[in-house]
C-alpha cells in the first residue's frame, strides 16, 4: 500500500516499477470478480449513459404535457404513461436521472472536498489546528442530519444547489475523520521523510503524497455516499423542500403518490420513480461494498 | 468508571454550546420577518406591531438574541411558536411520546430481526440464510424510507385494509387503558416495521461482519478444542466479543433513529417531533424549528455518549485514554 504512485519519480524508475502492481490495479482485478458489484457498475453506467443522452432516447420534451391524455395508462405511446398533466413519465425519468444523480455526484463531490482539505490539515500539523478542526466536526456530526437539511433547504429556499451544499457542510466530518487518521499513520512512514529529505513543501507533501494514499478509502466512502445524497435528495424533493416542480427528479415525481386514488389505481405514477431511486442507491451500494472489499480482502474470504 | 463518565460528560457542553450556535445562526440567515403573518392583518398598527417585535426579541442584535435564548433555555423555555401560538417547550414535550415510542419500538424490531439473522449469516456463511440476509440488508439500506412507508399502505392499509392508513390513534374515540394500548399498536404497526426493517439492514451487516471476524480468533479455536458444544462457543465466547462493536452502532444509530423517524412521522401523519418540524418548517416557525433542532441534537449527544459508555463498559481497554 506504500507505493508511492506520484508524478515526481522520473521514468527510469517508473519502468523498474511496473513489474510491481500498483495497489490501484491489484484493486481493479479483485474487483472485476465481484460480479454484484459489476452489475452496480453496469446499471450505474447505464443509467448516466441515459440520462447524458436523455432527448434522443424519447420523442417527448420534458415538460410537454397533453392534457387530452392525463394519466393516461401506459400504452405504446406513453411507455410509462402518463402523470396528472399528461406528461410522458419515461421521458421524465430520463430527464429526472440527469438531477438526481447530479445532485449525488456534484454533492458527494463538494463533501470530499471539504473534507480532504479539513482532514488533511488536521492530520498533517496536528496540535491546535488538529483540535479545532476535529471538535468542529464533532459538533457538525452531532446536527441532527435529516431535519437539519429540511431547516437548511426552508430557509435558503427550495433549489438543486442548496440541497447540494447542506448535503456537503452536513457531510464533511465523515470523510475528514478518514483522512486524517490514515495521514496520522503515513505521516511516520519512510516515504515521508525522503521527503522532508529532498525539501519538498508541505502543500506538495500533502496533495501529492499524502492524499494519493488516502484515495481509496476516500473513493469506498465516496461510493456509499453518492447513495445516501440520492436518498436525500429524493426525500428533500419528495418532501416538497429539495428541487421544485416542473423541473422532474425522482423524488418529486413520486409526491403524486400523496394521493391515495393515484396509490390505487395509477400505479404508473409512482412505482416507477421510486423503483428507479431503489435501483440506482442498490447498485452504488453493491459497487461500493466490491470497492471495499477489493481494497481490505481480509473482509471477504 | 464513574471518573470516565464525568469527562465524556464534560466534553459534550462545548459540543453543546456549538451545536446550539450553529443552529441558531442558520436560523438567523432567513430572509422575511418571522412576525410576517401579522402584518397582513389590516387592523395592525405599527405601535402594535413594534410591542410584538420587542415581546419576540427582535429588536435586540442577533448576539444578545443568542444569549437570552440561551438563558431562557437553560431554565427549560425555548420561545413562543408564532404559529400555534404556544410554548415551544409544550409543543415537544406533547410530542416526544410518539416519537419515543415510534423511534425505540423500531430500534427494537431491528435489534430483534437483525442480531440473530447476522450471527446465523456468518456462522452459515455461503449458505442460503446468509444470502437471503445479505440480500435483505443491502434493500433496507437502499430503499428510500418514504418510498417504503408508500409501498406499505398501498399493500396493507389500502388493498388489504389490515391497518390505518395514518394517524396515531382513532379520532373521536377517547380509549382508555387496554384498548388505547391496542389503538396504538394498530396504528402504529406499518411505521414502526417501515423503520424497524429499514434499520435492520445496516446492524445486520455489521453484525454479521463482526461475527465473522471473531469467529476466525484463536479463542474461538481454543473453545472449539476443548470440546465446547458449538452453541456455547459461538453464543457464549464469540457472540459477545462480536457485539461489542454493535453495541457502538447502536448508539451511534440512536440519533438517526429520531432523524429517521421525520419521514415516517410525516409518511404516516404521527404526532411526533419530525412532524412538528416539518410543519414548523411549511409555515416558517423559527422558533420551533430552533427548539426541535436542538433538542434533536442533544439526543445525538446523548446518544453518542451512551455508546462511550456502554462501549467502556464491555471492554475496559477503552477507559484509560
Amino acid at each position: 500500500m506504500a507505493t508511492v504512485t506520484s508524478n515526481n519519480i522520473n521514468s527510469d524508475n517508473r519502468a523498474r516499477s511496473s513489474k510491481v502492481e500498483s495497489p490501484w490495479k491489484v484493486m481493479l482485478k479483485r474487483l472485476r470478480r465481484n460480479k454484484l458489484a459489476i452489475v452496480g457498475l453496469v446499471v450505474l453506467i447505464i443509467m448516466a449513459v441515459a440520462a447524458i443522452f436523455a432527448p434522443f432516447l424519447t420523442d417527448f420534451g420534458r415538460d410537454e404535457t397533453n392534457l387530452a391524455r392525463s394519466n393516461a395508462a401506459p400504452d405504446a405511446e406513453y411507455r410509462l404513461g402518463a402523470d396528472s398533466l399528461g406528461r410522458d413519465i419515461y421521458t421524465r425519468l430520463l430527464y429526472g436521472a440527469r438531477i438526481s444523480l447530479t445532485v449525488g455526484f456534484v454533492a458527494t463531490g463538494l463533501r470530499i472536498f471539504i473534507g480532504v482539505v479539513l482532514g488533511g490539515v488536521a492530520g498533517y500539523y496536528g496540535k491546535t489546528v488538529d483540535n479545532i478542526i476535529m471538535r468542529i466536526a464533532d459538533i457538525v456530526s452531532c446536527l441532527p442530519f435529516l431535519p437539519m437539511a429540511i431547516t437548511f433547504v426552508a430557509i435558503r429556499g427550495p433549489s438543486i444547489y442548496n440541497v447540494m451544499l447542506v448535503l456537503a457542510i452536513l457531510g464533511w466530518p465523515g470523510i475528514a475523520r478518514i483522512v486524517r487518521a490514515e495521514i496520522l499513520s503515513l505521516r511516520e512512514r519512510e516515504f515521508m521523510e525522503a521527503a522532508t529529505a529532498l525539501g519538498i513543501s508541505d502543500f506538495k507533501k500533502i496533495t501529492s503524497h499524502l492524499i494519493p494514499n488516502t484515495m481509496a478509502s476516500i473513493i469506498v466512502s465516496a461510493t456509499t455516499g453518492i447513495a445516501d445524497a440520492i436518498l436525500t435528495e429524493s426525500t428533500l424533493s419528495f418532501l416538497g423542500l429539495g428541487v421544485a416542480p416542473p423541473t422532474p427528479t425522482w423524488g418529486n415525481m413520486l409526491t403524486d403518490a400523496n394521493n391515495q386514488f393515484v396509490l390505487q389505481h395509477r400505479w404508473w405514477q409512482w412505482v416507477p420513480p421510486g423503483l428507479v431511486i431503489f435501483i440506482a442507491v442498490l447498485s452504488l451500494n453493491l459497487l461500493g461494498d466490491g470497492l471495499r472489499d477489493a481494497l481490505d480482502p481480509r473482509l471477504k474470504q | 468508571m464513574g471518573k470516565y463518565i464525568l469527562r465524556r460528560l464534560l466534553q459534550q457542553i462545548p459540543i453543546m454550546l456549538g451545536v446550539s450556535i450553529l443552529v441558531f445562526s442558520i436560523i438567523q440567515l432567513a430572509p422575511g420577518d418571522p412576525l410576517a403573518s401579522y402584518m397582513q392583518n389590516p387592523n395592525m398598527t405599527i405601535a402594535q406591531m413594534e410591542a410584538l417585535k420587542e415581546a419576540y426579541g427582535l429588536n435586540a442584535s442577533p448576539v444578545q438574541q443568542y444569549f437570552s435564548y440561551m438563558k431562557n433555555a437553560l431554565k427549560g423555555e425555548f420561545g413562543y411558536s408564532i404559529q400555534l401560538k404556544q410554548p415551544v417547550s409544550k409543543l415537544i414535550a406533547e410530542r416526544l411520546g410518539a416519537t419515543f415510542f415510534i423511534a425505540f419500538g423500531s430500534l427494537l424490531i431491528s435489534i430483534l430481526i437483525a442480531i440473530p439473522v447476522g450471527v446465523i449469516s456468518a456462522t452459515k456463511q455461503y449458505s442460503f440464510i446468509d444470502y437471503a440476509g445479505t440480500i435483505f440488508a443491502l434493500a433496507g439500506i437502499s430503499i428510500p424510507i418514504f418510498f417504503f412507508a408508500i409501498l406499505m399502505k398501498k399493500w396493507f392499509a389500502i388493498d388489504l385494509r389490515w391497518f390505518p392508513l395514518s394517524g396515531f390513534v382513532s379520532p373521536g374515540k377517547n380509549y382508555v387503558g387496554i384498548n388505547m394500548i391496542k389503538d396504538i399498536l394498530n396504528h402504529s404497526f406499518l411505521p414502526l416495521i417501515v423503520l424497524g426493517l429499514a434499520g435492520a439492514g445496516s446492524l445486520m451487516r455489521y453484525t454479521r461482519s463482526s461475527m465473522l471476524e471473531v469467529i476466525r480468533q484463536d479463542y474461538v479455536r481454543t473453545a472449539r478444542a476443548k470440546g465446547l458444544k458449538e452453541r456455547v462457543v459461538i453464543y457464549k465466547h464469540a457472540l459477545r466479543n462480536a457485539l461489542i462493536p454493535v453495541i457502538t452502532l447502536l448508539g451511534f444509530t440512536l440519533p438517526g433513529l429520531f432523524s429517521g423517524a421525520i419521514t415516517t412521522e410525516i409518511m404516516f401523519s404521527l404526532p411526533g417531533m419530525g412532524r412538528l418540524q416539518y410543519n414548523a418548517v411549511l409555515h416558517r416557525d423559527y422558533p420551533i424549528m430552533m427548539g426541535t433542532n436542538l433538542f434533536l441534537a442533544i439526543f445525538t449527544l446523548i446518544g453518542n455518549l451512551l455508546a462511550d459508555i456502554s462501549y467502556a463498559a464491555v471492554d475496559p481497554r477503552i477507559r484509560l485514554d
